[in-house]
């Protein structure tokens, strides 16, 4: 279903509002700098009480509070009755080891989550103003200490994923980058402008090198004004234009494998839809004036001694409904699904919606957030913890009132996914008589990407029922917008991450890149140090704060 | 009329009223044909009315051997529609011979795609536990970042 725009305003709506003039700029900015803000905090406080020791283990479900919270408090100060909307565009999601997406559970959680030496961390957040997004995601690694410092460096897959994600997002901003100035592309890409495939080829043979895959759900793709993905699997977005990756790009790599003396016509192309724009294809130009995020994750092989397909799992809350899986966790982020209007019966419920949509609109959202002062981090330690407490307290209306909006469809839960390892040996023992025809619902998918294997003929059903033979792989994740601003200086603005507040972690991976590639991300990199012959990047810098535990104890805002 | 709970109440008479109503409702459901209900919610499928789609033929060929246990059935076949079923059939057995021989044939010359990719993924798992990793570990290898955090 879409909705009847008049063309006129779905020029402004569309093409209009996404020129990169000042305005616009610096609202991305703005945003841009929160973000680092925020996970400059969030790290923060991890590195207190994980690393340092200064205080008590903060649990999962108070770090997702203490940065939402946190966040907010930015945004409160900034465009004070100028925009109509602004918030949280993702809310913090901490995902340890093989959770991939949307883990954030709620305050009242009665569980312990606590992160264990060893643990690869992967941070998440974003904020939007006026519908101008930022979202960044950061993998930490939680070492074991000595003298206050690491003991050692990570070894192993994930340092082999760490490295392999880190160079591929510093090359790939070099190379969108070079969308300013084409000339300055390097010689052996042998391209005069830089396309999807070119994006992909880069990306592919970076993680190869590393013995990584590239996870299904890896994206790089062009961000606009309100359309920054958070609503993929829910809404189909028209012009989508971006590199996506999924279970698909990995059987054709195994293809490619085995692909030595007969030639085998694989079909690379997502199936076409009646809304074909919709449907992501590597046929695409970098243009300069377009917002892009990089959002690459990964998982090493090296530990492994089996070939397969890494896909990833939907996490509920039934226990027992497959005989294997110990973890069981509700989903906590939701995101109102526009199309759907009701009449509802309980008060609460619709006082509910209200709110969800004049404070959240197209955002996704928690219950933590709805009718309730969140923690001011400004305030002492001790003072936090209270309001803590007393916020644990209010989260039964809310769920009484999510639970009519959730039954009547008026608003989605984002799935919690794990990364699983399926052997290849199982899915191509598997008798299948139905072919590709099956779609799993539950699993949200750009449309033309609903079947993983196409080649091999294996339905997202089909898989779905082959978990069980696979086990659970720990990925990494590193996201970052920037911005190829073409208008007056020619300069790459990077909203996020960054050296400054995604600090690299200490690793050390048994692979290392091959001559050739090594030359070209060399020479990429390079051009990224270099402003007057490279290119002017630019990283947005976090506010500067005082910071004791988990209060802030001063701000400076410019 | 005397009250329901009345001393004087006519108990044998009502009682056989009732009877006899019973009794007459049963013999008129007996004569008469009940009308069906037009919806299978109601009752079993072969009950129901019929709907405009149903086929109208008499036998139907669905490609089915009939069960193994026989049903006592009232339905009779004129001797000219069995003469016809059992043609169809014949031709219907032909057919399939020769559709499978056709398809053995095809088959015998080409392998299916799929069955060239299968190999494909087979031949790639082989060399893995043959060789492993096409990507070797370096002596060198990479180190990134500095001992903080």
């Amino acid at each position: 279903m879409s909705l009847a725009i008049h063309q006129d305003d779905a020029d402004i709506l569309l093409k209009q509002k996404n020129i990169l003039n000042e305005d616009n700029l610096e609202k991305y900015r703005v945003a841009g700098q929160i973000t680092q803000t925020g996970l400059q905090y969030l790290i923060s406080l991890i590195n207190n009480s994980y690393h340092l020791k200064t205080t008590a283990k903060i649990s999962v479900q108070d770090l997702c509070l203490l940065s939402d919270s946190f966040l907010f408090k930015l945004l409160n100060k900034q465009y004070v009755n100028k925009v109509i909307e602004k918030g949280i565009s993702h809310p913090t999601t901490i995902n340890v080891n093989e959770l991939i997406n949307g883990f954030a559970p709620e305050i009242d959680d009665e569980r312990e989550f606590y992160f264990k030496e060893g643990d690869v961390v992967t941070l998440s957040l974003g904020v939007q103003i006026d519908g101008y997004t930022s979202q960044v995601s950061h993998t930490i690694v939680i070492y074991p200490t000595e003298n206050n410092k690491p003991t050692g460096p990570l070894l192993g897959n994930n340092a082999d994923a760490i490295c392999a994600c880190h160079i591929a997002i510093e090359s790939v901003i070099a190379l969108l980058g070079c969308s300013l100035n084409p000339e300055k592309l390097p010689q052996n890409l042998q391209s005069s402008k830089i396309t999807g495939s070119l994006i992909r080829n880069l990306v592919d043979s970076i993680a190869d090198q590393f013995n990584c895959i590239v996870l299904p759900g890896s994206k790089i793709r062009r961000i606009r004004r309100f359309l920054a993905g958070q609503a993929e699997g829910i809404v189909a977005e028209r012009d989508f234009k971006g590199v996506v990756w999924d279970e698909s790009h990995q059987e054709i790599r195994l293809l490619k494998q085995g692909n030595t003396t007969q030639d085998l016509i694989v079909s690379e192309k997502p199936q076409s839809t009646n809304n074909s724009s919709a449907v992501p294809n590597d046929e695409f130009f970098i243009e300069p004036g377009e917002v892009y995020q990089i959002d690459l994750k990964m998982s090493g092989l090296s530990n492994l001694n089996e070939i397969g397909i890494i896909t990833t799992d939907e996490i509920d809350q039934f226990s027992g409904k497959n005989n294997k899986q110990d973890f069981n966790s509700k989903s906590s982020i939701f995101i109102r699904d526009f199309a759907i209007t009701h009449q509802l019966k309980l008060k609460t419920a619709r006082k509910m919606l209200g709110e969800v949509d004049k404070k959240f609109s197209v955002y996704p959202f928690k219950l933590d957030y709805i009718g309730n002062e969140l923690i001011d981090n400004e305030k002492s330690q001790q003072e936090i913890n209270e309001q803590i407490a007393k916020l644990k307290q209010s989260m039964k209306s809310n769920r009484l009132g999510a639970s009519e909006l959730i039954n009547r469809h008026l608003i989605k839960s984002k799935p919690i996914q794990i990364t699983k390892f399926v052997p290849l040996k199982e899915i191509l023992l598997t008798s299948n008589p139905t072919g590709k025809h099956g779609i799993d619902l539950s699993k949200p998918v750009l449309p033309g990407m609903e079947i993983p294997l196409p080649n091999i003929g294996i339905s997202s059903i089909k898989l779905k029922s082959l978990l069980k033979t696979g086990f659970n792989i720990s990925n990494v994740r590193e996201s970052t917008t920037i911005i190829i601003n073409n208008n007056n200086n020619n300069e790459v603005l990077r909203l996020n991450g960054g050296e400054q507040t995604a600090n690299i972690n200490w690793i050390h991976s048994n692979y290392k890149l091959n001559q050739d590639l090594q030359d070209t991300i060399n020479y990429l990199i390079q051009l990224t140090k270099d402003k007057r012959f490279g290119i002017n990047l630019k990283t947005i810098n976090p506010y500067k704060l005082k910071q004791q535990n988990a209060s802030v104890e001063s701000m400076q805002i410019d | 009329m005397a009250g329901r709970n009345a001393i004087n109440k006519p108990k044998i008479k009502m009682l056989a009223q009732s009877h006899a109503k019973s009794l007459g409702k049963k013999r008129a459901n007996r004569r008469t044909i009940a009308t069906r209900s037009s919806t299978s919610r109601y009752a079993e499928k072969h009950l129901t009315a019929p709907r405009p789609t149903d086929s109208k033929a008499v036998a139907l060929f669905t490609g089915q051997t009939p069960s193994p246990v026989s049903i006592m059935t009232t339905t009779t076949l004129s001797n000219k529609r069995a003469k016809k079923i059992a043609r169809n059939q014949k031709y219907l057995q032909s057919k399939l011979d020769e559709d499978l021989k056709m398809k053995e044939e095809d088959e015998e010359i080409q392998p299916s795609k799929l069955e060239n990719i299968k190999k494909t993924l087979w031949k790639v798992i082989e060399n893995y536990e043959q060789f492993g990793y096409q990507i070797k570990p370096d002596s060198e290898g990479t180190t990134l970042g500095i001992q903080s955090f």
